[in-house]
């Protein structure tokens, strides 16, 4: 066994939509799983993979969440093109089936006979509606680890709610303690924790289903509620509130502990504007932190953590007064090397160059079958035991069926021929129709 | 209560402070592994966070990443503590550590273990062990660049959510060299850093980076406007909602307003992207929230198939109708905080994680 790579030799069924679900196959994946993602040629979900067309101008005016368009080229199949799809398909390969039609269901059945898990966070009910719950799945294959990830719960009031990951999030109280101190509660920013968090929370819960099911021979059924999930992420904040600590803050960068503990301008970057975050978690902190500033007069009155709690606006005024003439990455050398935590709020660029990432093997080159040869961000951990897997980029629709078809279930040329010219196997939808004359 | 059994052969000792190494060993302790967590003489570091009147004992913050631990205080500055930690880690399969600790020489040592740790930056590269803090690593890792509005600061996320995160990648991390060693017979270095988890997850982060590597183009600070199609925080009669709509849902929304201003818009929704359209539909969405308060908003749209949710705070969360029906709180006896509310476990499967007891004294008692 590679030792990075445990779950080689574990095979897992994809049929997950949009982040949270994709991002819990890619840590499988990482862990050298074999991971198919299932899909249909008659199904597209545009929140996974973006809109059908698009045209070229439409590119320029896409915000953070639907942009990142390789070459701001959308092309005919845009969703090749689309980063935020691309970005969790590392490792995996993609296969086609109607799983709606009898003999669709038939194939996914052969193939969970032949798979170790499968992950999924649909509409509550498709897999009940497909006829393929989890007495049907366990009967067909009693080793079989299911994991599903509903928002919030698979069956009631609560499983009909339709939303992205910041709908769910905001209802968990995630954003009662961030926002401008200065601005009202509907200026606070929304984000997408829920899918950071299902990810981890769903592979570690695959893997000890994995585990015990190497041991006992039985798979088991796992329901992950994602909202529930990244409520332990805060669950400190929860508990506090109820005993006596506030039900709501906006503490802009600012820390119950810590002063100063900001976001200050400073010069440089190239991007039109640098931020340092900078965070003196004690007395010796800040001295270190004042010394680099050149240990102004202005700053002398703030010696005590009380001083600088008291005062809080002026002392950050001060301190930004100071920072905006001084060179971004300079700084941020000094206070690292006296041992202050700072770091320059990093754009995607300098991410993409900074020296440690690089020096811990976070980015990986490697060939994607659409638009070639790209840096990948990558893994989420290391390890001495060596490199987690990262050896091919997203797949495309259908890319792997040949390999799934005949190598996996063992489908001889009739079978193939017969799902192919019913329209199971495919690497176009059927949306696409009617297909382009193939030039040889 | 219910034992968990998923894990409970597993060991794990915890020599950590703060919330990013003990989140990962909690969640180990969930499934039912027995956690040691090692604590110097003066206790963690969170103990006096969230309830400092009531140190050391009652902090929630203390509290929410150890419950279901045993507790142990060592002093690791004396050989004396030394011997004892190493009389542990002779006895466990997996050690989870915050940076504190001669790794070579335990995984050295006790070449069975899975050595777990995690720190800011990472143990490795020109940054190892550089001091960081939530707010920093958010900076250095995470989407902060575009996070908060376009002409203010960059804003963090509050909380402790980057640990967190860190953690709960960390106990993945964990799970997958405890099989590796299972069969091998040995362990592995395991070195998470906040910074790479954050930069590698779905807060935007991980995304972003491979966009602008696509399009050469960074993130940016939105007006949460700018897109036409409404999304984001809205104000309502009572306090916010949460709205996504999206291309296929515009014209749910447009039904669900019923404002014949908005006629053309459900004729061709594409309309919603001019300026025209977007000023529209903003003033009739902001209009038709006014007389509604978030339940009720949350209601009607959904039944009309448009995704808009409540904003809670963090005590109005434990009264959600909808979260309080999927059964994500359970009420349980935190020791020395009493009764209180907190998340359901993460996962539901047979033997699967459980609330398994308060957070160890540190008086031991």
């Amino acid at each position: 066994m590679n030792p990075a790579q445990p779950l080689a030799g574990v095979r897992v069924l994809d049929l997950c939509v949009v982040f949270s679900g994709t991002a819990a196959t890619m840590l499988l994946g990482d862990l050298g799983a074999e991971v198919i993602k299932v899909e249909s040629r008659g199904v597209y979900s545009v929140a996974t993979k973006g809109p059908r067309r698009l045209s070229a101008r439409s590119v320029d005016r896409l915000d953070n969440l639907t942009r990142g368009y390789a070459d701001r080229e959308p092309g005919d199949r845009p969703w090749d093109r689309w980063a935020p799809s691309a970005v969790h398909g590392r490792n995996k390969r993609s296969m086609t089936v109607d799983l709606t039609r009898p003999e669709g269901r038939a194939v996914f059945l052969d193939l969970v006979a032949r798979s170790d898990a499968l992950l999924e966070n649909n509409k509550a009910g498709l897999l009940e509606k497909l006829g393929l719950g989890w007495d049907v799945l366990h009967a067909r294959n009693p080793r079989l680890v299911l994991v599903r990830m509903p928002p919030l719960a698979l069956d009631g009031e609560a499983a009909a709610l339709s939303g992205l990951g910041s709908n769910f999030e905001a209802m968990t109280g995630a954003l009662a303690f961030r926002g401008y101190r200065d601005l009202p509660p509907a200026t606070r920013p929304v984000s997408y924790r829920m899918d950071a968090a299902t990810g981890p929370m769903a592979a570690f819960a695959t893997v000890a289903a994995l585990r015990d099911a190497r041991r006992t021979g039985s798979g088991r059924l796992v329901v992950l509620p994602q909202a529930v999930t990244l409520m332990h992420h805060f669950a400190d904040q929860l508990v506090a509130a109820q005993r006596g600590g506030p039900r709501a803050i906006r503490p802009g960068n600012r820390h119950p502990r810590m002063a100063p503990h900001g976001c200050y301008p400073v010069r440089g970057g190239g991007n039109g504007e640098a931020w340092i975050a900078v965070a003196c978690r004690d007395d010796a902190d800040w001295g270190a932190c004042a010394r680099v500033l050149g240990s102004p007069p202005a700053l002398q009155r703030y010696r005590a953590l009380t001083d600088r709690k008291a005062d809080e606006d002026a002392l950050d005024d001060a301190i930004a007064g100071l920072t905006r003439h001084l060179d971004g990455a300079t700084l941020e050398g000094r206070l690292t090397a006296a041992g202050v935590p700072a770091a320059l709020v990093r754009t995607e660029g300098m991410k993409l160059a900074d020296p440690q990432l690089r020096a811990r093997g976070f980015f990986h080159r490697v060939e994607h079958p659409v638009v070639g040869e790209r840096t990948f961000p990558g893994h989420l951990w290391r390890t001495s035991a060596g490199p987690l897997r990262f050896d091919r980029a997203a797949p495309t629709l259908g890319q792997d069926n040949d390999y799934v078809y005949r190598e996996v279930l063992g489908y001889d040329d009739e079978q193939i021929r017969t799902l192919t010219e019913t329209g199971h196997i495919g690497e176009r939808y059927t949306f696409e129709d009617p297909l382009p004359v193939e030039s040889p | 209560m219910n034992e968990p059994s998923l894990l409970a052969d597993l060991v794990v000792v915890e020599v950590a402070d703060g919330v990013a190494a003990p989140f990962a060993a909690r969640l180990l302790s969930d499934c039912g592994a027995r956690v040691v967590k090692v604590e110097r003489p003066s206790g963690d570091e969170t103990r006096a966070w969230h309830g400092d009147d009531h140190f050391p004992d009652r902090s929630a913050t203390y509290f929410a990443f150890n419950h279901g631990k045993s507790g142990v205080v060592l002093d690791l500055d004396t050989d004396a503590g030394t011997a004892e930690l190493d009389a542990l880690l002779a006895e466990c399969a997996v050690l989870v550590e915050d940076g504190r600790l001669d790794v070579a020489r335990i995984a050295d040592a006790f070449p069975h273990l899975v050595i777990v740790s995690v720190t800011p930056f990472g143990r490795s590269g020109p940054d190892c062990l550089r001091p960081g803090t939530e707010l920093v690593a958010y900076a250095a890792g995470g989407a902060m660049w575009c996070t908060g509005l376009p002409e203010r600061e960059p804003l963090y996320l509050g909380g402790n959510l980057v640990q967190a995160q860190a953690g709960s990648v960390a106990a993945l991390a964990a799970l997958a060299a405890v099989v590796a060693a299972e069969a091998t017979g040995r362990g592995q270095w395991i070195d998470v850093a906040w910074v790479d988890a954050e930069a590698g997850s779905f807060d935007r982060a991980v995304s972003q980076l491979l966009a602008y590597e696509y399009e050469g183009v960074n993130s940016r600070r939105e007006d949460p406007l700018a897109t036409g199609q409404p999304r984001g925080l809205y104000p309502c009669a009572d306090g916010e909602v949460v709205i996504n709509t999206i291309g296929s849902t515009i014209a749910n929304m447009v039904r669900v307003l019923g404002s014949a201003e908005l006629d053309d818009i459900a004729e061709q929704p594409a309309l919603v992207f001019t300026d025209d359209g977007r000023t529209r539909t903003d003033r009739v969405v902001r209009e038709w929230l006014t007389t509604r308060g978030r339940a009720d908003a949350t209601r009607v749209a959904q039944a009309g198939g448009w995704s808009v949710t409540p904003v809670n705070d963090l005590l109005d969360a434990a009264d959600d109708p909808w979260l309080v029906e999927a059964g994500a709180w359970v009420e349980v006896d935190g020791g020395q905080l009493g009764r209180v509310r907190i998340p359901a476990p993460a996962f539901t499967t047979d033997g699967g994680p459980e609330y398994r007891g308060p957070a160890p004294r540190l008086d031991g008692s």
